[in-house]
């Protein structure tokens, strides 16, 4: 999923649209710029962080900003802000809209009716979630072909007992963020505000949405996205670029927050003996969460997310273990390759790939050697099994394999046991990597 | 929603057509599934019509170019009812609109409308794809399975859709009276494993798909298991994202039913991740109801009594089933329910889910590991065991891994200090080794492991050096020597002169004696043990057979045919029983010394029965090179065995023996005839050629 904030709102998409937003004035500028702003906003803006997170007003993200002198501070604070573990991108201005009402709008697919949803209410500015559920409605768009025109939108909002003055103009507003929405990919969208002005002019005060990245029409938005600092880890980053160049098989990976796993960074000595967590090189979507799910309640953990599934040919298995090697071999305890009795998946093939992958990115540039944890069933299981088994053999590292009439679960579970062991005790590494010479 | 019961999804009487066929996973899947089930009428793939996809054994799959081409040309009686989708996420909606507008025109002519469900297995189709897909499939009254579903499969009609199941469904999921509704498809294939265990079998095993929108709820495949008569249990495996539990358990609410489900949740994790990017992308936001700790609310709450533990009371009244927390307690669990509910069982139980490792080997680490974490002792179970030693015998040796090898070398190395072979200090072979044994480690990575092997090779390289002034490799010797050569083409001669029909005889008596050993049900003997030697003779007198067999039809048939290797010698020939002097040195060493050779007493044993047959006249000699193949494979039998070197290096060691001890003995004519010769005392003179071409001399 990719996200956009207000200020990628407020330079690309606003006006596109025909979609009122106050004036802005992006960081970094020059003095001359920022006083003639505050000039032209009567000397009343705010000043905001462009970062990937909500709840910015609570985290002081958003600072009411009186003077130009004011202005240059705050700026210049909010725009290396950090706020729940994300830096912010830069920061921003925007001037200050004095309201008579605040309006919430968000549309989303419904799960139920898999259909586009409208969410309103003539309570805005406020957490949606912390609205009675009277003060807040859910309009369905029954033809996601025709979409939604202003009568329809009005008939909503007069249900919803909106003032007759502000409906014309709150409807029309509406409208422009669903052709955004449909026209863009969104998967959903959100601005929270909606101002109304003592003249009923009805401006976007605050804008977020997603996007979905198997939409077309993100690849055509007519600009590039800004890149957010420390937005995904370089493993991250770079298996998600690798995952995106071919839709055959699976190369997902996500980086664990450290506190769903209770793991403690490097904490164990020099650099030979640091054991920061299992390597799970998982298949299939239901088996990687339930795998993850056992290894962090035994304490395994696992140092990210993985499914490698959908049958993945020998080139995209082999480089995408190449990469969890290159990123993460230097700091496991145990290598586990795991997955359900496979439907489609060749076993011998991933289990060559993956092979060739250690042989050539763990074992020829000296990398360190790791316990291996193996479990899995499928289509020609035998002749995977026995590739992976000589390659481990002949490398001389330690392994365990298991077929599909052990439980991925318990496979799971012996992991984590093995993990806590190696990780207690720095001598059972340091036997296996005698010739260990540091960073390969 | 068009289907009224659960067999409406699948039945054995469904025609089965498959978009983008001939696509790499398409193919596979549909060869498997019309194996399982012979439901798939056909299939269409852009540029691809005429063609036709070869299912072993059963009928072919005919593949056409697009769907109104398979419409056209299949007859009516044929024409699909379901219909996979294996395209692109960029064709999945044109393929829909596509269907659904030959089913329009056929109501419009007033035909039946033949599609009734269709099964989108491609992933990654955006939500709104997604959303207007489910909206006319809706209008044009057609149910839609996905997407990224991995299909369904009915055990007991022996049919199946997608690729659950594997490459044998028939064996991994059994009939029975347990639907599994799972969000994973994967999931489908592990659940019936567990509950096999348990002795339960499947009715109907459903992969919902796991995109943002599921585009058949898990209500509705709910509604339909709890009215299928054959259906006693249901398992539903579900992830966070989504409202469809907190519809279904409303659902659930709204009913009186008995019937036990038991539910187990994935991904409790999610809770502390923000954006979770897995194969399924569910993880979305919409309100109470979609993280994993709602969920569990949502089912705790219905089922009204805590979630299933391995020691769980009895005085638990089980009514509505139970959530489980750990997935390898499903087999106990649904024992339980068909306990406390008086529910017959589908077969016997299988064994219980336990750690079993099928292969194993912890080396050094092994010995660290305290007891309460080393493994069991495990095994693979049939048919995954004889595989395991099929495969394993055929893959005899040791298959190395391939590298480049430019500026690579495992044999020498110098580190600063000491030149080392293998790992080995020179100077420690110097102080402590001999010349064959650093031999032998320069050409294999290790030394002999008992003296008599050094003391056997260093016997047969002397017996090797040479057989006689006449032989091609003294003789390219001495013609060098002759023509005034140095040394070094006297060395290249002599080894130019050999071939295959000159002492390559080692090379194929050493490949003979490892095949015919490797024949042995447990090849993995001693060949230094005496015990074996009654298991050698009766592998010596069957080869002897095999080959009086081989040699009646050909000569019955007036072929030409391969002697046995190492066998045969054309001087030692015309006694009775002949021997090889050079052999019978080794053969009184290992008497004297009380040394029993495995693959020198099959040569033995194979020449009298051989003769005891009738096979050959008299009792051949052994020839040299045959006992040197035989000392060699006496030296590498163990390492095959434990896969620590190749076969084909260890074919290759005999041959560099002879060739090694023949150069030395080519060089020996080379200096003597130097010295003794005069320049051109080879040349023949020209009255001894025959001239065997008829010429013109006027020409």
């Amino acid at each position: 999923m990719l996200f956009l904030t207000e200020l990628t709102f407020l330079k690309h998409l606003a006006r596109r649209f025909n979609i009122n937003t106050p004036q802005y004035l992006e960081w970094p500028a020059a003095r001359y710029d920022l006083k003639d702003f505050m000039d032209r906003a009567n000397n009343k803006a705010l000043a905001k962080a462009d970062i990937l997170t909500g709840s910015r007003g609570k985290g002081g993200a958003v600072v009411n900003i009186n003077s130009t002198t004011e202005a240059t501070k705050e700026l210049t604070k909010l725009s290396t802000a950090y706020l729940k573990e994300k830096q912010a991108r830069t920061a921003y201005l925007v001037e200050y809209i004095p309201q008579k009402c605040e309006v919430f709008t968000a549309i989303t697919y419904d799960s139920l009716s898999c259909s586009p949803v409208i969410t309103i209410s003539l309570h805005g500015g406020v957490d949606i979630e912390s609205l009675d559920s009277s003060k807040k409605r859910s309009f369905v768009v029954e033809n996601i072909y025709n979409g939604i025109d202003a009568y329809q939108v009005g008939g909503w909002l007069g249900s919803l007992k909106c003032p007759k003055e502000m409906i014309s103009k709150l409807a029309v507003a509406i409208v422009s963020l669903w052709d955004m929405f449909i026209s863009c990919g969104f998967m959903s969208c959100e601005v929270n505000p909606w101002r109304i002005t003592k003249e009923n002019k009805v401006i976007a005060c605050d804008f977020k949405a997603t996007l979905d990245s198997n939409n077309f029409r993100q690849n055509n938005l007519g600009f590039d996205l800004p890149e957010y600092p420390e937005d995904v880890s370089d493993f991250e980053e770079e298996m998600n670029a690798w995952n995106n160049s071919s839709y055959q098989g699976q190369a997902h990976v996500s980086e664990i927050p450290q506190k769903a796993t209770k793991k403690r960074k490097k904490d164990n000595f020099d650099e030979q003996n640091i054991c920061n967590g299992v390597l799970p090189i998982l298949f299939g979507g239901g088996a990687s969460l339930i795998v993850t799910d056992t290894l962090i309640k035994c304490g395994g953990d696992p140092l990210f997310l993985s499914d490698f599934g959908g049958n993945p040919p020998y080139e995209r298995m082999k480089k995408s273990m190449e990469i969890c090697l290159r990123h993460h071999l230097k700091d496991a305890g145990v290598l586990l390759i795991l997955g359900g009795k496979a439907n489609n998946t060749r076993i011998d093939v991933t289990f060559k790939a993956i092979s060739d992958a250690i042989h050539e990115y763990a074992y020829l540039r000296k990398g360190r050697t790791i316990p291996v944890i193996i479990g899995r069933g499928g289509p020609q299981l035998i002749n995977g099994i026995l590739t992976i088994k000589e390659t481990l053999e002949e490398l001389e590292w330690p392994y365990a394999i298991f077929g599909h009439d052990t439980p991925i679960s318990m496979v799971a579970e012996y992991t984590a046991s093995l993990y806590k062991f190696i990780k207690r005790n720095p001598k059972a590494l340091r036997s296996l990597n005698k010739h260990f010479k540091g960073e390969f | 929603m068009r289907a009224k019961k659960i067999t409406d999804f699948l039945t054995k009487n469904d025609r089965v057509a498959v978009s983008n066929i001939t696509g790499r996973e398409a193919c596979s899947v549909s060869i498997n599934s019309q194996r399982y089930g012979q439901n798939i009428i056909g299939g269409w793939a852009l540029g691809k019509g005429g063609n036709f996809i070869k299912v072993p054994g059963k009928k072919s799959i005919p593949v056409f170019s697009d769907y109104g081409d398979l419409l056209n040309k299949l007859p009516e009686e044929i024409q699909p009812n379901k219909i996979v989708i294996y395209s692109p996420p960029n064709a999945v909606y044109g393929e829909v609109k596509n269907i659904i507008r030959h089913t329009k025109s056929n109501t419009n002519n007033g035909l039946q409308n033949k599609v009734e469900t269709i099964y989108i297995i491609t992933e990654n189709v955006s939500v709104e794809v997604s959303a207007k897909i489910y909206h006319l499939a809706q209008d044009n009254n057609i149910d839609v399975v996905g997407c990224n579903t991995l299909g369904i499969i009915s055990p007991h009609d022996k049919v199946r859709i997608g690729a659950i199941g594997g490459d044998s469904p028939w064996s991994s999921i059994l009939p029975g009276s347990a639907t599994i509704i799972s969000n994973s498809g994967n999931m489908v294939n592990t659940i019936a494993s567990y509950l096999k265990g348990a002795g339960i079998g499947v009715r109907y095993g459903i992969s919902t798909g796991k995109d943002k929108l599921i585009l058949t709820s898990i209500k509705d495949y709910l509604k339909l298991a709890l009215n299928d008569r054959k259906t006693k249990l249901i398992m539903l495996y579900v992830e966070p994202g989504g409202l469809y539990e907190l519809d279904a358990v409303n659902y659930l609410k709204s009913i009186k039913t008995s019937k036990p489900i038991i539910v187990y949740i994935g991904g409790s994790f999610t809770q502390k991740m923000g954006n979770v990017k897995l194969g399924h992308a569910g993880a979305v936001v919409e309100g109470f109801g979609t993280s994993f700790s709602d969920k569990v609310e949502i089912f705790d709450n219905y089922f009204n009594v805590p979630p299933f533990k391995r020691r769980y009371h009895r005085n638990i009244k089980v009514t509505r089933g139970f959530r489980i927390e750990v997935l390898h307690d499903l087999p106990m669990a649904a024992r339980f329910i068909f306990d406390s509910k008086n529910l017959k069982r589908d077969f016997n139980e299988y064994r219980p889910p336990r750690l079993n490792p099928w292969l194993k080997n912890f080396g050094e680490l092994g010995k660290l590991i305290p007891p309460k974490i080393q493994l069991p002792e495990g095994h693979a179970p049939e048919p995954y065991a004889k595989q395991l030693r099929k495969v394993n015998a055929d893959k005899f040796g040791k298959m190395a891994l391939r590298r480049n090898m430019k500026n690579a070398s495992h044999v020498a190395a110098l580190d600063g200090k000491n030149l080392r072979i293998y790992g080995r200090r020179v100077s420690n072979q110097m102080q402590h080794g001999s010349f064959i044994s650093t031999m032998f480690l320069t050409w294999t990575g290790f030394t002999p492991k008992y003296d008599f092997e050094v003391k056997l090779l260093e016997s047969v390289m002397i017996g090797l050096l040479t057989n006689g002034a006449n032989g091609l490799t003294a003789q390219a010797a001495k013609l060098t020597a002759s023509a005034g050569g140095t040394p070094l083409n006297a060395m290249i001669s002599s080894l130019s002169c050999m071939g295959n029909d000159y002492s390559s005889s080692s090379y194929r008596a050493i490949k003979f004696l490892i095949d015919k050993f490797h024949e042995l049900d447990s090849y993995e003997i001693d060949v230094y043990d005496s015990n074996n030697s009654k298991i050698i003779s009766n592998l010596a007198q069957k080869a002897a057979r095999e080959f009086g067999l081989y040699k009646v039809n050909a000569e019955d048939n007036l072929d030409s045919y391969e002697k046995v290797p190492g066998i045969g010698h054309p001087l030692f020939k015309d006694a009775t029983r002949n021997v090889d002097p050079r052999c019978q040195v080794i053969f009184d060493y290992l008497f004297n010394n009380n040394i029993y050779h495995g693959f020198i007493n099959f040569y033995q044993q194979l020449v009298e029965f051989l003769f005891l047959e009738r096979i050959t006249p008299n009792q051949l000699a052994i020839n040299i090179d045959g006992v040197a193949a035989a000392i060699c494979a006496g030296i590498f039998w163990e390492r095959l065995c434990e896969k620590k070197i190749t076969k084909k290096r260890v074919y290759n060691i005999p041959l560099l023996m002879f060739a090694f001890a023949r150069v030395l003995g080519g060089t020996g004519e080379y200096l003597d005839h130097f010295d003794y010769g005069t320049p051109l005392d080879m040349v023949e003179d020209a009255q001894h050629i025959k001239q065997l071409t008829i010429f013109d001399n006027e020409d």
